[in-house]
């Protein structure tokens, strides 16, 4: 009986003898008419050892380079486009680019679409499948040449400061998972608990990048905001993250070229680098971010912020972050940023400046730090919290921001407030009623925060 | 033509009849001595004996529960053997030859399947053969080495069945696998807790032994697959041999004494006409004591007739199964993802929820002391009764029925309460460890059965009744607690009504 099936009802013999049809009925010539007679009903399979596949896609998808068959029903048809000119199927076997599980025999386990069935990687569908020109090629050289949307994540993601939390390749910022090779995580390493569409990878990416907080329930991570076919470019890239061992004759030029530049790399600009790096949590930088789950982000191109303070207060604050708050150490022992990198990101950030104010805040002689503190319990709780946990305002006893700002640095923003941020001023003279002396006792207070 | 030509001409012909008859040795069999040479001059017949007693005829008593064990070995051995043709134990290649067989390899997949469910059905028929023969006292006097020989079956079939859980390499294998192993190296539970580790180490070594490693890998799956393809079944096939040969030297299978009865009054009519001699006219048991001659007949045909029926059965049995139900095979092994829930194969889930409350005692202690338990029954209870009678009469089927009402309650009760209100390391979170290593749900059990199995023996005054109650409070604990270890239990080992209520991962 099990011989039965076998010869006689699987569905690949079908799919074959339909196909020795199609043949007999596209020949013209005699000797095509000879060679559909001659066409053999068996599993037809590619062997590709440098990919280490085994492809039996070949034993149904009959016609894939027979141009003949352009027109032809699935799965006979013609391979669409030009990627099997350049890609031999002899060479690079099916499942190297489509994925899927290339030892099956039957439609539903090769493709692996079904939720029940077990494997580690489905076929990818159409736009996701340009991933996989990402494994071997440059994913940008390769835009033009067939992988838009590829291209287009790539691009978006040295633009929307995803390294911010993430790493990639040791560069990047602690607070989510690294994204290394994560488009090798097969299906089983996703929870689909709250997915929506396909229980498939790239639904699981769409549906996290669009709403992060309902994939994943208590996720920091911010909203992307971008359209469907932003979310689509990016989520492509991100399953484009695959490890590839590809010997030296697998490997395309793009690559070797793209590896050329790594070696011999142009610096990227200070404004590149906060895209990359900074612009997830920061924004444009103009405005204070209000954010649900990272609190209340600073901003850091703020002009009266950049009037007071040097660009070595800069440089420290990235190099050495904010311990207790979601800014992480970007030091390259950290995050990975090299400090000619960091350089260039605070002088991107002086260029907001408009003008250079001196310091004129002098504590007093004896500040009483008791007075300070029922200052700040009457004044300053609202927003700032007097242990970390508060997330209103920048806790002040973070140790980041403790070494940064000096006395009369912290003196002058009480004084004079921030403008255009929710920090108002409290100095006489300035909209506020703090006398010098109150102010001196306020700073005493903050000192002590820890 | 030569008279030679003409013979050999004619010899021609008869070619077919003459290999038959050179295989055969003998005529048909028509009389009871052709019968009789019929089993006996035939290799693979002659383990049985020439004449089988009526009594082993029965379906009722058997239950064609050995044979049936016999069957599922049988077709584990061909199918097995096709498997390894194309199977390569290394990781990298494990489970891509499964697949392999799966999909492409011609009858692959029913090979694989028929490997699957006859493994299942081996490890399920052991444990009710073990059950009958049990219950019908066929352990005394004088099969009381064949049932040890037969418990020592009972571990090899286990341990076969373990072994080749992990073969193929996928996520169901790898993480059952090492729940096993994890299992077997709790003794370092216990001399963890007494603080001897570094100097006395028999879980770790055992762990070693089967790994190689101090994870489940490649060197793990050559010593699996050693011991599964090489090591347990030639320790299996030598067991069987002398388990098959034991039957006969002690005798037959088992029967009730009265089986052996020589039917009240005349058995043949006598013609008044004829003398006869002593030998025909006497009463009662014939000088073949015991083996009374009237009540056997000849195996040939009717004992082969009904073990081809009772194998065809099993054969077909598990080829409907294997047409229908693919042999499970999940992603592949992933040593970075645990399995949630990791589960053993299902016939250790009994142990894994008493390993639940501690290693030691749940996965090595209580099993231990059942099988050596069990090996021991014939030698502690000699009492000759009731053999080869179901329970051995009335009263140890009330004993039993009462013994399984006790053992479920008990078991139920405990379980129920276990979950509901945990157990001594949320009451006494600064217990000794030693405490927890010892006092394991199972260790309960076992202490409340034997005390059960005693109170049994003053009341009947009988230790066969106390083999009785105690045997089948084991057997319906085990069943019980493999019952909730299968079905009940979701991630993380929590208490669960079905498997739908899991939450979504």
């Amino acid at each position: 009986m099990a011989a039965a099936r076998e010869n006689y009802f699987t569905e690949w013999r079908s799919y074959q003898r339909q196909y020795r049809e199609l043949l007999l009925a596209k020949a013209e010539t005699e000797a095509e008419v000879k060679s559909a007679r001659g066409f053999g009903i068996e599993i037809r399979q590619i062997v590709v050892s440098d990919l280490g596949a085994v492809d039996r896609c070949v034993t149904c998808h009959l016609g894939l380079d027979d141009p003949r068959m352009t027109d032809a029903p699935q799965p006979f048809r013609t391979h669409s486009g030009p990627a099997l000119a350049h890609h031999e199927m002899e060479r690079f076997g099916c499942t190297g680019c489509h994925l899927g599980q290339g030892r099956a025999t039957s439609a539903r386990e090769a493709h692996g679409w079904d939720a029940e069935a077990f494997w580690e990687h489905s076929v990818l569908p159409d736009p996701f499948h340009q991933a996989s020109c990402g494994v071997c090629h440059d994913p940008e050289a390769i835009g033009s040449r067939g992988a838009p949307v590829l291209a287009e994540g790539f691009g978006l993601f040295r633009t929307e400061g995803c390294l911010g939390c993430h790493k990639l390749g040791g560069r990047g910022g602690p607070l989510g998972p690294a994204l290394d090779e994560i488009g090798d995580r097969g299906r089983h390493s996703y929870s689909f608990a709250h997915i929506e569409g396909d229980k498939q990878v790239w639904s699981w990416h769409v549906e996290h990048l669009v709403s992060p907080e309902t994939v994943i329930p208590g996720s920091k991570m911010p909203e992307v905001g971008l359209d469907e076919s932003g979310v689509h470019g990016l989520v492509t890239y991100l399953l484009s993250l695959r490890s590839s061992n590809l010997t030296e004759r697998m490997t395309p030029r793009d690559r070797y070229e793209q590896r050329y530049q790594v070696w011999h790399t142009r610096p990227l600009s200070g404004e590149e680098l906060y895209r990359q790096f900074c612009f997830a949590c920061h924004e444009e930088g103009t405005e204070t971010v209000l954010h649900d789950t990272l609190g209340t982000i600073p901003s850091v191109r703020n002009h009266d912020l950049l009037a007071v303070v040097s660009r070595e207060f800069l440089v420290e604050s990235i190099h050495d972050g904010r311990p207790t708050t979601f800014m992480p150490a970007w030091a390259s022992a950290a995050g990975g940023l090299e400090d000619g990198e960091i350089g260039r990101i605070a002088d991107y950030l002086l260029e907001s400046r408009r003008e250079i104010r001196e310091l004129e805040f002098v504590m007093s002689a004896a500040p009483d730090v008791a007075n300070g503190e029922r200052i700040f319990n009457a004044e300053c709780t609202d927003c700032h919290a007097l242990t970390r946990d508060g997330v209103e305002a920048p806790w002040l006893g973070d140790p980041g921001f403790q070494a940064t700002y000096s006395d009369a640095l912290i003196g002058h923003t009480i004084q004079y407030g921030r403008e255009d941020t929710l920090m108002i001023p409290y100095g006489v003279g300035y909209d506020g009623d703090l006398t010098d002396a109150e102010v001196s006792d306020l700073v005493a207070f903050i000192r002590t925060m820890r | 033509m030569s008279q030679a030509f003409k013979r050999f001409l004619g010899d021609v012909k008869r070619l077919p009849k003459i290999f038959v008859e050179s295989v055969r040795r003998r005529g048909a069999a028509t009389s009871d001595r052709g019968r009789s040479q019929a089993v006996f001059s035939n290799l693979f017949l002659h383990i049985h004996s020439v004449k089988t007693h009526k009594n082993s005829l029965k379906p009722s008593y058997t239950l064609g529960l050995g044979l049936l064990t016999t069957a599922c070995l049988a077709v584990l051995t061909v199918t097995g053997i096709l498997l390894m043709v194309y199977y390569k134990p290394t990781p990298e290649l494990a489970y891509a030859s499964i697949k392999d067989i799966h999909f492409v390899v011609p009858t692959g997949r029913m090979m694989r399947n028929l490997h699957r469910w006859a493994a299942h059905g081996m490890v399920i028929m052991v444990f009710l053969h073990m059950a009958r023969v049990f219950y019908t006292a066929s352990y005394q006097k004088p099969r009381e080495f064949n049932w040890f020989v037969g418990v020592a079956l009972l571990a090899l079939t286990l341990a076969l069945s373990f072994t080749g859980y992990l073969l193929p390499w996928d996520q169901l294998a790898y993480w059952a696998t090492t729940i096993g192993v994890n299992i077997a190296s709790s003794p370092r539970e216990l001399t963890d807790a007494v603080g001897i580790t570094q100097y006395f180490d028999p879980g770790g070594a055992i762990k070693q032994l089967l790994l190689g490693a101090n994870t489940v890998g490649a060197e793990a799956l050559i010593r699996f697959h050693l011991l599964h393809v090489m090591v347990l079944p030639l320790m299996l096939f030598t067991l069987i041999g002398v388990h098959f040969w034991r039957i006969r030297k002690d005798g037959g299978l088992s029967r009730p004494a009265s089986a052996d009865d020589v039917p009240e009054g005349e058995f043949f009519a006598r013609d008044a006409t004829k003398t006869y001699g002593l030998m025909a006219i006497v009463r009662g048991r014939t000088p073949a004591v015991g083996r009374s001659p009237e009540n056997t007949v000849n195996s040939w045909p009717r004992l082969f007739v009904a073990e081809m029926a009772v194998l065809m059965a099993a054969i077909a049995i598990l080829l409907i199964l294997s047409l229908t139900l693919d042999a499970p095979l999940k992603e592949p092994a992933n040593p970075a993802i645990p399995e949630n829930p990791a589960k053993a194969p299902w016939y250790f889930l009994g142990l894994q929820e008493l390993v639940a409350y501690s290693g030691f005692m749940g996965g090595i202690g209580v099993p231990m002391i059942t099988l050596i338990g069990l090996m021991l029954i014939p030698y502690l209870d000699r009492e000759q009764r009731g053999v080869g009678i179901w329970f051995s009469g009335p009263e140890g089927k009330r004993v039993a029925l009462w013994s399984a009402i006790y053992s479920s309650v008990l078991v139920v009760g405990l379980l129920a309460f276990v979950i509901k209100f945990g157990w001594l390391r949320e009451w006494y979170p600064d217990i000794s460890q030693l405490v927890i290593v010892l006092v394991n749900p199972g260790s309960v059990y076992a202490v409340l059965f034997a005390a059960w199995s005693l109170w049994i023996m003053r009341r009947y005054d009988s230790t066969r009744m106390a083999a009785i109650a105690l045997f089948t409070c084991f057997l319906v604990g085990y069943i019980i607690l493999t019952y909730v270890g299968t079905v009940h239990r979701g991630p993380n080992w929590d208490f669960y009504w079905s498997q739908s209520h899991w939450p979504v991962h």
